[in-house]
């Protein structure tokens, strides 16, 4: 049964930025992963379902109780006047969290996320890292049933990432579905066993995280270095260079294992004797995937 | 370059700049609107139980000038108006005012001193129109004594005359009783002495005599009579002894006869001296009558003279009592109360310090701030806060958080006024039932304005511009309340609407327990009709942006929306079919 059903949601900001027909459904227990680069609509998305913009097509449904959904959102959202402990009780308290359980609860965030020593210096004292920290802790201070996380670990270091998603795996595991937004596929990739990828507001992808990962893996990025740009023209103009873009005096292309595409070309250029100052093959960037999923789409359409 | 960016960070939004131009615009127009009409409303009560035509036409005089006159019964319910703000001065007319010397009673002017800038005003209004009546009077006063002295001094000339008159009359008469003086020296009452005793006792003696020798000649006669019959009869002889009885009788009637001729001889002497005496004494008398007609006529001329003066007097007499009446006509003969024909007296309601009168007016204005910035920041920094923003999604039903903002605004403000009130209490010497109706008017002022607070939080998309507006609706309260500028300044078609002035009614309020002391419920709320209402609205509308605009606000943070594009009817009717309503459990 979904807990969280998207279908054909459609948003237009008045400066211009949308989302366009946006389709996804999630079941309990299940991780979703956002990705996409900066702007390209997570967030947006992200408020829709949390129920901040209202005014959208389509239709989203969410199967939660309000006080079992937790958020954080990209900008750190507390009362800065307040202290550490005060903020995670006063919204335990909005989420009609019980007393006890919070006491439980309060401490073993704190503990998890390093904010003991700091649990009674208002908010506003906070380094940033220490208020991403407490955001997160009151997303999951009331212990809910659907998280959202916008952006969890974005500006933090390595060490706190890394701590950041062990404490996400631990409600994760405890039966709880998240929604992580992130522009880093990596991020995503230990947590998510779904994955929606954003393009421009437009959906590229969603499906289970490992046939994306499995779709990445598989996929390589070629990049040719031509000595200089005459001998790049020269197989411009004899050889189909449709999947390749260029940059400079450089070719790139993404292609699976042995593509009898990739062999073809370096068929070609020996054969042309086209001077080639250097190849580099390496795994493709979420941009390099953006595209070819993109371009995918737009073939399909 | 700095300056531009200053104003571009203050003037944020287009909204903010358009309400700190129309802000302005809308005290102009309020100014403008208020106090345009040069004419104006000026409520005057009075009660006068006895009246008079110098009340009447005081009153007259007042109602000419423009003052809306109230009349009252009572000085308690004239004094009440005065108390309520109906009007800002009571006139109490003694009974019977007129304008004369030994009338004392004064006209009292009761005066809220607590409106001192309105009641002075008026004050001097009416004391100017009083002060022309009192100028009338004192001219017709000044008037009627010139008028009085010029006839009287005509009458006296005409006096003075007369006085002349009777002067020369007496002189007369003096003269005229002076010859009279003389003519009475000239009577000789002297008169020669006469032996009455002799003439009366010879003449007794004479008529003795006479009557003694009248009966002896009678005896005699029949002695002589018998004998001689007897003598006949018996032609005897004569008996002696009859002739010596005879003898001797005769003898004795001889000597009685010489007797009675020595006495008639007196008699004759007495005669001969009286009769001297009756012809001198006849002699007098004539020379008497002669005087007799002389001091006749003198009494004559004194008389006429005399009654000349008598006339000449009376007439005096009556120029002097025309005069004196003409004095006595005059109303009043004192020069003060000439100058000062109408006393009057000004009585404040209430005793009040000038502590105590400024102390209403500065608790207001600090709970209507208090009330409308502590509300609107409060809503404004829990928009605006991300802390806020987890708020607009909890579940939490919205109206908690308004009234949480509510509650938390009027805990503010009463705190406030809770210092402020017991300071007043301390140097005002409030008893606890007025600090209790005080603390009462207190909440429901700051309930009231807090209300308007969250509407104008609500509606504003910074502090600055929340902070612009109260003093904008401020402002306007306060032009519409005569704190600034008495409420007779206001045009007249824009008075009616002061008693439904929320500022104005809490300040009566204010003012009432203040400086009147007022006790009892009933009073302290008249005229909340209109604050009834208005609190209900704002209550309504302050809800209704809250639920609305906080969460179109807070969304704001993370940008705006932009209202669906026309969509083509075959699309939409296909989004139609595909769209269903987004379920969320409560």
């Amino acid at each position: 049964m979904s807990i969280l059903e998207v279908k054909n949601l459609s948003f237009r900001y008045r400066k211009g930025f949308s989302l366009e027909n946006i389709s996804f459904s999630l079941k309990k227990k299940d991780f979703l992963g956002i990705l996409g680069v900066s702007g390209s609509g997570k967030t947006t998305l992200i408020r829709a379902v949390a129920g901040l913009i209202t005014d959208y097509s389509g239709s989203i449904s969410l199967e939660a109780k309000k006080e079992k959904i937790g958020i954080s959102f990209q900008q750190p959202s507390f009362f800065e006047e307040l202290t550490v402990r005060d903020n995670l009780a006063y919204f335990a308290k909005l989420a009609r969290f019980r007393r006890e359980e919070f006491a439980k609860s309060y401490s073993f965030l704190i503990d998890s996320l390093g904010l003991r020593a700091f649990e009674k210096r208002p908010a506003e004292r906070l380094s940033g890292g220490m208020k991403r920290r407490l955001d997160i802790a009151i997303a999951l201070v009331s212990q809910p049933e659907f998280v959202i996380l916008d952006e969890p670990v974005g500006e933090l270091d390595p060490l706190l990432r890394k701590k950041i998603f062990e404490l996400i795996d631990v409600f994760s595991r405890r039966g709880c579905t998240f929604m992580i937004t992130s522009h880093i596929l990596y991020d995503l990739e230990r947590v998510c066993n779904k994955l929606l990828i954003i393009n421009q507001g437009r959906q590229a992808f969603f499906g289970d995280a490992k046939d994306f990962m499995e779709e990445v893996n598989q996929t390589f990025k070629t990049r040719i270095v031509f000595s200089d740009k005459s001998e790049l023209e020269k197989m411009k103009k004899s050889f189909p260079h449709q999947k390749i873009s260029f940059s400079g005096n450089t070719a790139s292309m993404l292609h699976k294992k042995e593509t009898k595409y990739v062999k073809a070309l370096f068929d070609f250029l020996d054969k042309e004797a086209i001077k080639i100052a250097e190849v580099k093959v390496s795994q493709p960037s979420l941009e390099d995937m953006f595209v070819r999923l993109v371009s995918k789409e737009e073939k399909k359409q | 370059m700095i300056i531009k960016k200053n104003l571009r960070i203050f003037f944020r939004n287009r909204s903010s700049s358009v309400i700190m131009v129309l802000g302005t615009f809308l005290v102009l127009f309020a100014l403008v609107s208020f106090f345009s009409e040069d004419s104006q409303v000026v409520h005057v009560s009075y009660v006068v139980n006895q009246t008079s035509n110098v009340s009447d036409n005081i009153l007259l005089l007042l109602s000419g000038s423009g003052f809306t006159l109230h009349n009252f019964s009572t000085s308690e319910e004239c004094i009440s108006s005065v108390t309520e703000g109906t009007s800002k001065i009571c006139l109490s007319f003694p009974d019977n005012l007129t304008v004369s010397e030994d009338y004392n009673e004064s006209l009292v002017f009761y005066i809220d001193s607590s409106r001192i800038n309105v009641v002075y005003y008026i004050l001097d209004q009416v004391m100017s129109e009083f002060s022309e009546y009192s100028t009338i009077q004192r001219h017709r006063l000044v008037s009627d004594m010139l008028t009085a002295i010029d006839d009287v001094y005509a009458m006296l000339e005409a006096a003075e005359s007369q006085a002349e008159a009777i002067e020369e009359n007496f002189a007369e008469v003096e003269k005229s009783l002076l010859l009279l003086k003389a003519d009475i020296a000239k009577i000789d009452v002297s008169y020669p002495s006469l032996n009455t005793l002799n003439l009366s006792r010879s003449a007794s003696v004479l008529i003795t005599r006479f009557r003694q020798a009248s009966l002896n000649s009678n005896r005699f006669r029949r002695l002589s009579e018998s004998l001689i019959e007897e003598m006949d009869e018996c032609g005897c002889l004569v008996n002696q002894s009859y002739l010596d009885t005879l003898n001797k009788t005769y003898v004795s009637h001889q000597e009685t006869l010489n007797g009675t001729e020595a006495v008639i001889k007196t008699l004759s002497s007495n005669v001969n001296s009286f009769t001297k005496f009756y012809t001198d004494s006849t002699k007098s008398l004539d020379e008497l009558k002669k005087l007799k007609k002389a001091i006749d006529s003198d009494i004559k001329d004194a008389l006429e003279l005399v009654n000349q003066s008598q006339h000449d007097l009376a007439s005096l007499l009556n120029t002097i009592k025309n005069s004196k009446a003409e004095f006595d006509a005059l109303e009043i003969r004192k020069a003060e109360r000439i100058l000062d024909p109408i006393s009057a007296e000004i009585v404040p309601i209430a005793d009040s310090s000038r502590l105590g009168i400024a102390i209403p007016s500065v608790f207001l204005i600090l709970l209507v701030f208090s009330s409308l910035l502590f509300s609107s920041s409060l809503v404004i920094f829990n928009r605006d806060s991300r802390g806020g923003l987890r708020e607009t999604i909890s579940p939490k039903p919205r109206g908690l958080f308004y009234f949480s903002i509510l509650a938390s605004a009027l805990v503010l403000v009463v705190s406030q006024a809770l210092v402020f009130m017991v300071v007043v209490a301390l140097l005002l010497g409030l008893s606890l039932v007025v600090f209790l109706q005080l603390a009462l008017v207190s909440v429901c002022t700051a309930l009231f304005f807090i209300f308007a607070g969250i509407l104008i939080g609500n509606a504003s998309d910074s502090k600055e511009m929340a902070f612009f507006i109260s003093i904008v609706v401020t402002l306007i309260l306060l032009l519409l309340s005569g704190e600034i500028l008495p409420v007779e300044f206001i045009s007249e078609s824009l008075q009616s609407a002061i008693a439904h002035n929320p500022y104005e009614v809490f300040r009566s309020s204010f003012y009432r327990i203040i400086i009147h002391g007022e006790v009892g419920l009933a009073g302290l709320f008249s005229g909340y009709a209109s604050i009834y209402i208005g609190a209900a609205v704002l209550a309504l509308f302050s809800f209704y942006t809250f639920s609305t605009f906080r969460k179109l606000k807070t969304s704001r943070l993370y940008g705006k929306a932009k209202k669906p594009q026309p969509q083509k009817k075959e699309e939409k009717k296909k989004q139609n079919k595909q769209k269903t309503k987004p379920r969320r459990k409560k």
